[in-house]
């Protein structure tokens, strides 16, 4: 449930309209296409995390790469976590002031939306997680009465033709969502947390499916909608497929209604991202003063998310060119080659629980 | 200590929670907005400079309408007011120099484009009007021709403001099948389509005028983002024929039958397009099918021997207007009628032929238009007079 809501909370804002613009009327296929291929993200973690039960990323790093390079990539995570809060942070405050509160400076509301989220993920993931148990039902509701509502303005003859250039420019756009859906790799840190760390796999298979199938209906509802060249032109066209819907005088403006529920569930998704990170940074860089650590990562991700970007055109831009590589390097290819490399050297460690 | 110290600290996260309670940075209260409900946006170009003026409708608040002490107050609660600047931003904010309430365009129901916007300017102010974070996506636009600004100060018939009147007509009007409202996010999908040309509804005065009664009859087509001409009330109905389902119509066709003229009454119509490619140029056969009624028989009793010749030329009628209006398309070289859209989404391959010069595809189709005209009814006499020498 937590992952669900972690992929689902800023995807559904952003990737409409990034992969409108390139991929037309078939990026609902590219949602849908990249949810599969994301299981392949959820596998490696999962092989990764059974090896080493009990222990997180940052723990058994080290096992696997030896102290000094161990250390090393475990950094590299934690600001690989921190730098994925700062978008997420960025990404509200954008969304935020360019919908509801318009004219508001980023600073304020990155300042609320930091202080709260830090201070849950300092509560402990038991909090986070029953957070997450009261809003997921507002969240998933709030999301399917938005794409349900706007069917009646949909027209599906705008999904045709259907892979009109062929296959491949789904295939290119695809690394775009990726990332969303790979951010299912907060779960090298979380399996150790589970209650059954065995069933981490299938868990977080629901997870993704069910994830998968939302984005592609809300792609599907955006697409309809708005059609493919309008959605393309969107920063956040499901905002604006909400505010198509009207019926007399009753049914109206409700994009309102549905906003703070879409708001409660990137909370989660930045209070779990603060968890983690603090987590790994306690694990291996220092175990002595974790308020100091805790303190400083907040003072970051504010800081980052206020004055690391300029502007929106820098923001989307990082996020379509920069980001995707960078983000699939550490959920991917280093997660493969960690799990390459324990599968050669037939490590194994941990505690067994 | 520890205690206290975090005591400090929750009372310090519940006050910094208290400011996202106070409501957000630059709120405004009802009671300082002026609510533009429609406008008028003119464009003119002299020598180099561009000049935007917008007129703007707006509601005045109750209280300042009921001054008069009486609810029976003979004054319109619209006012209008005029912006003039060289660009279309500018001359919005132009406003706020006139009124003590910053103005608002989050309930704009309808915008009227002048003919010299609409003929140079379309793209810009769409564009602008779709970027506004205010705006919405179900506001209607209209296109006139001449300048636009003269529209908003029609008396509102019947219904208390002019935003109302021009809403409720515009719905009229696609049921008596002279117009329909084109909302901005329609306009703005066919505006970026790569294979469609958009349309306007037009607005104009009774007998040309400036009377007291406003129309919303015939459309304004467009060439890209250019206007580029008109159509009339026939033209108008055969492009709503070809393009829409319609249900509830109330739309008369009168045609000939023996010596005197008749009507027929449409309720409701579908249409079908099919596309094909052959011998390299796109062929279009369109399916019409009508349901109505005859009302009006000239005194004639009508048998159901005579039911399939009188519905052969109610289908000649309808057919007529429909190939008018294919008629201008292809005089105005633009594809409002979504032919090739159709051609595009449901023969992607020959479309894939096209695409460069879609537009000379469109000149060279081949387009058949087939209505079946069905009459269900003579409403309530069985018998029609027969009078006595």
């Amino acid at each position: 449930m937590l992952l669900f809501i972690v992929m689902t909370s800023t995807a559904i804002l952003f990737i409409p309209g990034l992969t409108a613009t390139t991929g037309k009327q078939n990026a609902w296929l590219v949602s849908l296409g990249a949810g599969i291929s994301s299981f392949g993200v959820l596998i490696i973690s999962a092989k990764l995390a059974q090896r080493f039960p009990g222990l997180t990323i940052a723990e058994y790093l080290p096992l696997i790469v030896g102290k000094i390079g161990g250390k090393a990539l475990a950094v590299s995570y934690i600001l690989f976590f921190t730098v994925l809060n700062i978008l997420v942070v960025r990404e509200t405050s954008e969304f935020l002031t360019v919908s509801a509160l318009f004219g508001t400076p980023g600073i304020p509301i990155n300042l609320v939306f930091v202080l709260i989220c830090w201070y849950s993920a300092q509560k402990g993931i038991e909090v986070i997680a029953r957070m997450n148990q009261f809003i997921l039902p507002l969240f998933v509701f709030a999301y399917l009465m938005a794409c349900i509502l706007a069917i009646p303005k949909a027209d599906p003859s705008s999904l045709l033709p259907i892979l009109e250039d062929g296959i491949s420019p789904v295939m290119q756009n695809i690394w775009i969502p990726v990332q969303w859906y790979g951010e299912i790799a907060v779960l090298l840190m979380l399996i150790p947390l589970m209650n059954k760390p065995q069933e981490a796999l299938k868990k977080a298979s629901y997870a993704v499916i069910s994830t998968m199938l939302l984005l592609t209906f809300g792609s599907l509802a955006v697409l309809t909608v708005l059609g493919a060249d309008v959605a393309g032109q969107m920063i956040f066209p499901i905002w604006f497929t909400v505010k198509t819907i009207e019926y007399g005088n009753y049914i109206q403006r409700i994009e309102l209604l549905v906003l703070p529920l879409w708001l409660t569930g990137i909370m989660v998704k930045s209070s779990l991202l603060f968890y983690v990170t603090i987590l790994a940074a306690r694990q291996s860089v220092s175990r002595k003063h974790p308020k100091l650590i805790t303190a400083s990562v907040m003072v970051i991700v504010f800081s980052g998310a206020t004055f690391l970007v300029p502007n929106t055109m820098a923001l989307l831009e990082f996020l379509a060119t920069y980001w995707p590589s960078v983000s699939l390097l550490f959920e991917v290819v280093l997660p493969l080659l960690l799990l390459a490399i324990t599968l050669i050297r037939k490590k194994k460690g941990g505690c067994m629980q | 200590m520890i205690s206290k110290a975090k005591r400090y600290a929750r009372m310090i996260l519940l006050m910094l929670s208290l400011l996202s309670l106070s409501g957000c940075w630059s709120r405004n209260e009802v009671e300082d907005l002026a609510m533009l409900t429609g406008g008028a946006i003119d464009y003119s170009s002299e020598k180099g400079q561009e000049k935007y003026v917008g007129q703007w409708l707006i509601i005045s608040p109750p209280s300042s309408s009921n001054s008069d002490g009486g609810a029976s107050s003979s004054k319109s609660a619209d006012l209008v007011y005029k912006g003039e600047a060289k660009t279309f931003m500018e001359s919005i904010t132009d406003l706020n120099k006139q009124l003590p309430r910053l103005q608002t365009s989050s309930h704009v129901i309808f915008t009227i484009y002048g003919e010299n916007l609409a003929k140079t300017a379309t793209a810009k102010v769409a564009e602008n009007l779709l970027r506004f974070p205010e705006s919405r996506p179900n506001q209607l636009l209209f296109v006139t021709k001449g300048n636009a600004g003269s529209f908003l100060q029609a008396k509102p018939v019947l219904v208390s403001n002019l935003f109302k009147q021009i809403k409720k007509q515009e719905e009229i009007a696609l049921r008596t099948g002279v117009s329909r409202g084109v909302t901005l996010l329609e306009f703005c999908q066919w505006l970026l389509s790569p294979d469609r040309d958009p349309v306007l509804p037009q607005i104009k005065w009774n007998n040309g005028n400036q009377s007291n009664s406003l129309l919303i009859e015939g459309f304004g087509v467009f060439r890209s983002d250019k206007l580029i001409g008109w159509l009339d009330k026939d033209e108008s109905t055969g492009y709503l024929f070809l393009t829409q389902d319609l249900k509830d119509g109330i739309m008369p066709f009168k045609f000939g039958y023996g010596s005197q003229m008749i009507t027929y009454h449409v309720g409701a119509s579908k249409h079908k397009i099919k596309a094909k490619w052959v011998n390299g140029k796109p062929v279009f056969r369109i399916t019409i099918q009508t349901l109505g009624a005859i009302p009006e028989t000239a005194n004639f009793q009508i048998t159901t021997k005579d039911v399939s010749k009188i519905e052969a030329a109610a289908a000649e009628s309808v057919r007529v207007k429909a190939l008018k209006s294919i008629s201008k398309a292809r005089e105005y070289d633009s594809d409002f009628l979504g032919l090739m859209q159709h051609l595009h989404r449901y023969e992607p391959l020959a479309w894939k032929e096209v695409e460069t010069d879609w537009r000379k595809a469109f000149r060279q189709a081949e387009i058949e238009v087939e209505v079946q005209a069905k009459i269900v009814t003579e409403w309530a006499l069985t018998q029609s007079f027969d009078l006595k020498d």
